[in-house]
């Protein structure tokens, strides 16, 4: 019954009583609740079923002991995606497989008349968006899943990485050249 | 931006395509041991809180103790820390007219000590 009705209660009023009992029980709803969310991400970026499990999991974990440092009334899982954004770049970069952004692609960007051609893809199935993917550095992956499988608008974007909107703009152009190019290799 | 959203979108990259993706990652929940290592997580944090409730009330006992140490030497209610004060008072008569003072200042130390430990453990229910 406690359990259920845990279940409906907001992350903020779960981190409350949290915060008030110190009873990590109040936890679980929010690992359940955010656990896939967050995987998805971490995968992503990472390529890895067991390297997207374990960041999960530590992200869990640094979530819990650092929760007096979440603003409540904040959104806790925007938060909470910050840690795991954080902990698979860590990760990336400790594994040195980290693919950045190529500066001097900036003065190409693909025109939109250009990408626009490209009206004959309408669908790619797992495997061909993985390869797409694959192409990209790992800030346009990012950029590209909080955009369309998260559904934020790009200010939420910005925030979250930490970039301006110019920047942001720059990037995604500059991931619709590469999967062009991508496109145009296959042909 | 909506714009970049239309060549995203023409370029293989729309919503849905982007939500089946993610729906057809392969996932499987650890939920039970994310919990397990959350839990054991809170029962290091609790263990270090009580260190640190012991840390404070060893502080406090070596407190009263000084404290009681000058009062007995004050009223003489202890033959030992008389004996053991009066010596030191024959090594010096101006450590004898120190004494108050030093009372005063460990009575001082102590009353804001009891009061930042109050302020601080006020929130800490496993206190009460």
């Amino acid at each position: 019954m406690l359990k259920e009705h845990q279940e409906e209660e907001t992350d903020d009023a779960l981190i409350k009583k949290y915060i008030a009992t110190g009873n990590s029980g109040y936890f679980e709803p929010i690992v359940k609740r955010y656990e896939r969310y967050a995987y998805v991400y971490a995968f992503s970026l990472l390529k890895n079923e067991f390297d997207a499990q374990d960041v999960v999991a530590e992200s869990f974990l640094k979530a819990f002991t650092k929760i007096r440092q979440y603003r409540l009334d904040s959104s806790f899982k925007n938060w909470f995606l910050k840690i795991v954004h954080n902990s698979s770049f860590d990760l990336l970069r400790k594994n040195k497989a980290i693919v950045y952004l190529d500066d001097q692609e900036n003065g190409e960007s693909l025109s939109a008349d250009q990408a626009l051609s490209y009206d004959n893809i309408d669908s790619l199935d797992f495997g061909e968006m993985q390869k797409s993917l694959d192409q990209l550095p790992h800030e346009l992956k990012g950029a590209v899943i909080l955009r369309y499988y998260y559904d934020w608008d790009y200010k939420t974007i910005c925030e979250f990485l930490n970039i301006p909107m110019g920047t942001l703009s720059s990037r995604l152009n500059r991931a619709c050249k590469r999967l062009r190019n991508l496109y145009e290799g296959e042909m | 931006m909506s714009e970049l959203d239309k060549m995203m979108s023409c370029l293989g990259f729309n919503e849905t395509t982007v939500k089946n993706y993610g729906n057809a990652i392969p996932f499987t929940s650890q939920k039970l041991e994310i919990m397990n290592r959350i839990n054991q997580a809170s029962i290091e944090k609790a263990g270090n809180s009580d260190l640190f409730a012991l840390f404070y009330i060893f502080s406090i006992a070596f407190s009263v103790m000084v404290m009681r140490f000058i009062v007995f030497a004050q009223t003489g209610d202890s033959a030992l820390i008389t004996v053991f004060t009066g010596i030191i008072i024959s090594c010096s008569q101006q450590l004898q007219a120190r004494h108050n003072v030093i009372s005063f200042l460990v009575s001082a130390v102590i009353c804001v000590g009891i009061g930042v430990m109050i302020n601080h453990l006020k929130n800490e229910h496993h206190f009460c």
